[in-house]
């Protein structure tokens, strides 16, 4: 009785089934998009001016900013950078929370304890607040909101990898390979870490997803410097004063965002479902 | 939760958050960056002034001794001054609460009642014993969700703000356009925070809904209608108070972003002007703030949760 007794029909048929895996092809479609537009618009001349704050129109799609740049040249130029960031952002949390979930995990016993209660202390810091640390300590530069966005995602990231390895080093085959010699460094290459990628590489997506909200946020405030090219959460600032007199401005970066996490999200859901 | 628990729940983030205290100041100290380049970039001071304010904030000491100076602070429950402009650390920041905490407090109230209203809205996308309008409303509503944990806070912001400015303009200065200007930044946050709570409560309801208890419950013709819904909540509701606890992580985050959009001088506004400005003692000050507001959120909502399902308590003894 525990599954739907109804009997099939095209209403049910229409609803998500959580036994089918479907590919996400709009999602995938939309990032390809985001990506090539980045690559084709990279030598375009951004900074070229047109009349101010112009609404959207033939010539230019999404209008033009206060300083009379075109938007949508500046929404798929920002676009690659926005995903370039947090990308990197994802990398250094995966990386760093990986290797310190897992040796965690593993060991066991004191290093273990320091560790975890090392990850409590990284976790009793909202992710955001403690990348504003990292930038006061580092200055504001893009490198800096990448480092900051990684490092505030390493804890969640690291007590994932610490469950998801601690279940694995229990496992029988890794007591056998123990047995037979295999040294700890062996056993967490070889056998835990591979066993542990699945979900791992399931909640990188998920984190990617969060990575591009925060450093957008991140240059949203200010704290990205002033590139050349623009991003999408610097260009929501840029917008965010002029907003109610040309709210075209805005409208590109915020729903272009919105749409990239969407689409990140329901990728990481696909890979995430077994 | 036992009051033993309690205590040592409380022990134990007091002692984390002193961990954190410590290495922000080490971290930001250990920086190249130089509070005062500011003020001498800008001809503000001659070097001569800088060095004699050095002097005075203590800042040409050995690191130790600047540490140690600022526990002997802490211990007179003196926080230092701001760098800026000279104003005590604690004043600025009571005063910047003063915006934060309605804001913080009743954002996270509304993302709890939202949350579960909308995710139990939501979770009868599958259930076979609902009519057909009502699961296509709960399929909407699912799809709202996903929509709302998706899209940024800044972007939601503006058109919260878009949507609300016809209707404040007219306002007068008074209590009214007081509680109109906190309810466009707690709509904000309390939106995009009830959705991931209402996803949370979404899944631990469809599960609750196939249930044998909840069927039998049917079958057996429990009502009225509050009566059957209540039964499922319960079960889930625990999960979702728990969840709410580290979405707070999410709200303080968040106000600084509301806080800067919607120009409230509150305590991340503060923090984001301290950081842009090289103000350490108010950066420091502020994120241990924040590092305690998460700790107390999270306790809040434990004690709520452990109070709902007993086998909480259980576990937690």
């Amino acid at each position: 009785m525990t599954s739907r007794p109804s009997p099939p029909r095209l209403a049910s048929l229409m609803t998500q089934d959580p036994r089918v895996r479907r590919t996400p092809w709009i999602a995938l479609a939309w990032l390809a998009i985001v990506l090539l537009g980045g690559m084709l618009s990279a030598g375009a001349a951004l900074n070229v001016p047109f009349e101010s704050l112009a609404p959207p129109s033939p010539i230019h799609p999404l209008g033009t900013d206060l300083l009379g740049r075109d938007v949508g040249l500046r929404l798929l130029a920002g676009g690659l950078r926005t995903l370039r960031m947090a990308a990197a952002a994802t990398l250094i949390a995966a990386t760093l929370g990986s290797i310190w979930g897992l040796v965690a995990g593993h060991a066991g016993g004191w290093l273990e304890w320091l560790l975890v209660h090392a990850n409590d202390v990284l976790l009793s810091v909202p992710g955001l607040v403690l990348a504003l640390v990292v930038i006061a300590a580092l200055g504001q530069h893009e490198a800096t909101i990448i480092l900051a966005v990684g490092l505030g995602g390493v804890g969640s990231y690291a007590r994932l990898a610490r469950s998801a390895a601690a279940e694995t080093s229990h496992r029988p085959f890794v007591m056998a390979a123990r047995a037979l010699g295999a040294g700890e460094v062996r056993l967490l290459q070889h056998h835990v870490f591979p066993n542990t990628l699945e979900a791992l590489s399931a909640y990188a997506l998920l984190h990617f997803g969060w990575a591009l909200v925060n450093s957008a946020s991140l240059t949203f405030l200010g704290l990205g410097g002033a590139p050349s090219i623009p991003d999408w959460g610097q260009m929501l600032n840029e917008s965010r004063l002029v907003f109610l007199s040309a709210p075209w401005l805005a409208a590109a970066p915020g729903t272009a965002l919105a749409l990239t996490v969407l689409a990140v999200q329901r990728l990481g859901e696909w890979v995430g479902k077994p | 939760m036992s009051l033993r628990t309690f205590l040592r729940r409380i022990l134990g983030s007091l002692a984390t958050i002193g961990l954190v205290t410590t290495l922000v100041f080490f971290a930001i100290r250990l920086s190249h960056i130089d509070p005062l380049a500011a003020l001498l970039g800008q001809g503000l001071a001659s070097q001569a002034q800088a060095a004699e304010m050095r002097a005075a904030l203590g800042l040409d000491r050995p690191l130790l001794q600047q540490y140690a100076l600022f526990l002997s602070g802490l211990v007179r429950g003196d926080l230092g001054r701001s760098l800026f402009d000279g104003q005590p650390v604690a004043r600025a920041i009571a005063q910047s609460m003063r915006f934060t905490a309605p804001l913080a407090l009743s954002a996270w109230l509304l993302a709890i009642a939202l949350g579960l209203t909308l995710g139990s809205l939501a979770s009868r996308a599958s259930a076979w014993e609902a009519g057909r309008p009502v699961r296509w409303l709960a399929r909407l509503t699912g799809a709202l969700l996903v929509l709302g944990t998706s899209t940024p806070v800044a972007w939601s912001g503006l058109l919260i703000l878009w949507a609300a400015v016809p209707l404040l303009t007219g306002l007068h200065p008074g209590p009214v356009r007081d509680v109109a200007q906190l309810a466009l930044p707690v709509l904000t946050l309390g939106i995009a925070s009830g959705c991931s709570l209402g996803r949370v409560a979404e899944a631990g309801l469809a599960r609750a809904r196939r249930e044998p208890f909840f069927i039998a419950a049917r079958a057996r013709g429990v009502g009225p209608l509050w009566r059957l819904e209540w039964s499922a909540l319960r079960t889930t509701l625990a999960p979702v108070i728990s969840m709410a606890g580290v979405e707070a992580a999410f709200l303080l985050g968040g106000t600084m972003v509301t806080e800067t959009l919607f120009a409230r001088p509150g305590v991340g506004r503060l923090l984001v002007e301290s950081i842009l400005r090289g103000d350490f003692p108010l950066v420091q000050a502020i994120v241990a703030l924040m590092a305690a507001g998460y700790a107390l959120f999270n306790l809040l909502a434990d004690v709520l949760a452990s109070s709902l399902d007993p086998r909480l308590r259980e576990e937690a003894e």
